[in-house]
């Protein structure tokens, strides 16, 4: 394997809060003996990522993974362990050699100037990251035709749709060419036909260029579109990592199938347990094959086979101790 | 940084052309509290020639450098200072940090404020014709500019301090418009205020020298005050560096 | 009484953000201050105690007074009314039982109970009003209420061109311009030549320039009355504007909102 990309060693980040006590007298008490306590956001978390690889980090809200994101791209200091991305060993530092080579999108944050044409937020970071003028044109023309979003580059930011504002927000983290691509939750709130543009573009992207993209979602669809390995972070800790079908293989109750057949069986073969009209339940402990006529098979796939299924049922154990 | 510059100062004027109206009423206003200065002033000078050695041109000098300082300030930083109050307090400014440019001057020259161009060019069209009848000589002069330099760098400093505030504290709107108060207060000779509030004012914190020392070197008067306003506003400039520092890793720490 | 419980949380919110009142009364005080010392500048240099019938003295306190004033007659009623139309959260105030510009009032006047307070100990502890007999009392009482229901209506019918105006701000600033110029509190418009004491009797004179005249015990009897009288000229048109006007807008409002 070639030199990893991104390596995190043993990496925890810790943040203090401060219990609020309630009432003038609270507040009065605060002032002067405030209730420390520390949270750990990430746990000895370790993880590689080789070039051009797409990882995809999963977990719940709160679970630790923007967190992660924030880590990689320096905006966070480490509390303890090591982040290496590149030849940078001090993503913190913010070296602007290192920050011109990676590309970053936070959703809920916004880099769009809102009474402006994207085409002004985008002159403004070519003249920061000090782009040539005839390479921005050629790439922007390629970006914007890709993602469907050439006629509003000229429009007002604040008269476009949610999902051409997230097309553009993706665009200004790709004009200046990185190596690593960081997406935090990138298809939040957008329709299916604006999220099937992204995949397609961004799988492309991967392929042609060879770049490492790194995004977090709790939209399993992102994951299973994009992710060719995907690390899951509960509780600040990572719990698994490895491809998204490994993940299925590894939680999935391997024991039992769902069948949708197109009618309703007449008899019910040994073993298997109607569930609704056509929808049926296969023990599949004591049989070699699905005792179903393969011609009135719609689908078949394990019970609880799903990420989405995986996910609810990992996330809402108890943080491991 | 001069490119980039150039990119936000035209920015910013195609903001103020796609509003038309709220521009041309702020620039109507600030003419009109201009004007409201002066009238006040020639309500004073209507029953008395001179106050403290002041005549009326000495005080009109006097409040026209100070409105000069101010829009001069509004000019090139106010509109900044508002937005980054607003990115502050909605926790906007992860991409500042990931950009491979200084955050600090970055934010600070964001935005350029073209309505408030208008009533500076008009102050500094009035100041001109004062100076003109005042006849400093051309050292004297060269004082009053950098007095007139130094002054909008102090009024930046101040403001830049509160504003990076909104860090640490929340709720405090009203602290903003602090610094213009102060300014607005001080657009006065300094000897009408007793002695103990022109030594703070003069020398703590420097706003009553901002606005005197330029207006004394168009006079005729030089002052030495000039350095100590000059080495107060690099000092202010400094805290206020060092404060945006903390501030960006107590925003990074509370995400 | 249904206003009542109005009134109280326009106080307790002005007090929920002592931070900023506190700030605020600093810059307001930093504002009397420079006025005062430079009128005190003008008394000394002019040689005279006496600038238009007001001593030195009574000057400070005629500065600190209209300060006051200014704060208590504030602009505040248009940007409640202006975000209301905005968010259309109108059509729910005008579902409720009250009548929307007495809550308006009752908010109004919580707002400016700390500065209120502060005028009232002012004419209770300083002011000569009191060794003037009864009728002049009454006569300073009926001034100070109708002047106050005056200014209310009067911010009141300029908050309905909310439902015109996409934005309102710039009220702001013409406002305080008025008040400073019209409403005395740059100077004492007595010092102005007498051609111009006409202008004594703009809305703006009556609640800021009278009012703190009335404090210091410089009205006469008739001027008394003189202010009275179109005090109560004002507040009528004022309310019947603000009638027709009210009706105009409510439609617009609703023909947008339906």
């Amino acid at each position: 394997m070639a030199t990893p990309t991104i390596t995190i060693d043993h990496v925890s980040f810790n943040y203090v809060t401060y219990t609020k006590q309630s009432g003038l007298r609270g507040s009065w008490h605060d002032l002067f003996h405030r209730q420390k306590s520390t949270v750990a956001a990430v746990q000895d978390v370790s993880l590689t990522v080789a070039p051009g690889e797409v990882l995809g980090l999963l977990g719940a809200n709160g679970a630790g993974k923007t967190t992660l994101i924030k880590l990689m791209t320096g905006i966070l200091p480490a509390s303890a362990g090591q982040v290496r991305l590149l030849d940078d060993q001090h993503p913190f530092q913010k070296k602007p050699a290192f920050l011109q080579r990676i590309g970053v999108m936070l959703s809920q944050k916004s880099q769009l100037a809102w009474d402006l044409p994207p085409l002004d937020t985008l002159v403004l970071l070519r003249e920061i990251y000090h782009i040539p003028h005839d390479r921005f044109d050629h790439w922007l023309a390629f970006l914007t035709e890709q993602l469907a979003v050439t006629e509003q580059l000229h429009e007002p930011v604040r008269k476009l749709s949610l999902g051409q504002r997230i097309k553009f927000e993706l665009i200004c983290a790709l004009i200046h060419t990185p190596e690593i691509l960081f997406l935090d939750e990138p298809t939040i709130g957008i329709d299916v036909s604006s999220q099937a543009n992204i995949y397609r573009f961004l799988q492309q992207l991967n392929h042609d260029t060879q770049m490492t993209i790194i995004l977090t979602s709790h939209n399993t669809k992102d994951i299973e579109a994009l992710a060719q390995r995907v690390a899951v972070i509960n509780h600040g800790q990572k719990i698994f990592d490895g491809t998204p079908n490994g993940l299925i293989s590894r939680y999935a109750s391997a024991a039992t199938l769902e069948v949708v057949t197109d009618e309703p069986l007449e008899t019910l073969p040994a073993h298997v347990t109607r569930v609704d009209e056509t929808h049926y339940r296969v023990d599949a402990t004591a049989l070699a094959t699905v005792p179903l006529d393969p011609a009135h098979i719609l689908q078949v796939h394990r019970h609880n086979g799903s990420l989405d299924d995986i996910l609810t049922q990992l996330f809402s154990e108890e943080a491991p101790k | 940084m001069g490119k980039i510059y150039r990119v936000l100062v035209s920015q910013s004027l195609a903001e103020t052309l796609s509003y038309r109206l709220t521009a041309s009423l702020t620039a109507i206003f600030g003419v009109m509290f201009y004007l409201i200065e002066l009238v006040t002033g020639g309500v004073y000078f209507s029953f008395t020639t001179s106050i403290y050695g002041w005549t009326f041109l000495d005080y009109l000098n006097l409040i026209t450098t100070a409105s000069l300082v101010s829009y001069a300030y509004q000019f090139l930083f106010v509109a900044a200072h508002e937005d980054l109050t607003d990115q502050i307090l909605s926790g906007n400014l992860d991409y500042s940090l990931l950009r491979p440019v200084n955050s600090y001057w970055f934010h600070a020259c964001y935005r350029v404020d073209f309505p408030s161009l208008v009533t500076l060019l008009l102050t500094a069209g009035i100041e001109i014709g004062i100076l003109l009848k005042l006849q400093p000589t051309p050292l004297n002069l060269l004082g009053y500019l950098l007095a007139v330099i130094i002054g909008v760098a102090f009024i930046f400093a101040l403001n830049q301090i509160v504003v990076t505030l909104a860090f640490w504290v929340d709720g405090l709107t009203a602290l903003n418009g602090v610094p213009e108060d102060l300014m607005s207060a001080s657009a006065r000779p300094a000897k009408i205020y007793p002695r103990l509030i022109q030594q703070v004012f003069l020398w703590l914190i420097p706003s009553l020298a901002i606005t005197n020392v330029p207006a004394q070197f168009g006079h005729n008067h030089p002052t030495w005050l000039l350095l100590w306003m000059g080495i107060v506003t690099v000092a202010l400039l400094a805290v206020s560096y060092v404060e945006w520092q903390r501030g960006l890793l107590k925003y990074v720490s509370a995400n | 009484m249904k206003y009542w419980q109005t009134y109280q949380n326009a106080v307790t919110t002005t007090f929920a953000y002592r931070g900023n009142l506190v700030l605020h009364l600093l810059t307001v005080g930093l504002n009397i201050l420079m006025a005062c010392f430079m009128w005190l500048a003008v008394y000394r240099f002019s040689g005279s105690d006496n600038i238009a019938g007001i001593g030195a003295n009574q000057m400070i306190v005629y500065l600190i007074v209209v300060n006051v004033l200014a704060l208590i007659f504030s602009a505040n009623p248009i940007f409640t009314l202006s975000s209301l139309i905005r968010s259309g959260n109108l059509s729910v105030m005008l579902l409720r039982p009250i009548n929307y510009f007495r809550q308006s009032f009752w908010t109004y006047l919580g707002q400016a109970t700390p500065y209120l307070v502060v005028y009232g100990l002012a004419i209770g502890l300083v002011s000569p009003i009191f060794h003037q007999g009864w009728v002049y009392v009454l006569g300073s009482l009926l001034l100070l209420g109708v002047t106050y229901g005056m200014y209310f209506l009067l911010i009141s019918l300029i908050s309905l061109t909310s439902f015109w105006l996409i934005q309102v701000w710039p009220l702001r600033p013409v406002l305080s311009a008025l008040f400073l110029l019209l409403g005395g509190q740059a100077f004492p418009l007595q010092i102005l030549p007498h051609a111009w004491q006409w202008l004594t009797l703009n809305p703006f004179a009556l609640a800021g320039n009278q009012l703190t005249l009335l404090l210091l015990g410089k009205l006469s009897q008739s001027q008394l009355w003189l202010a009275t009288g179109t005090a109560v000229g004002w507040l009528l048109l004022a309310a019947v504007l603000l009638k027709i006007v009210w009706r105009r807008g409510i439609r617009s409002f609703e023909g947008v909102g339906g």
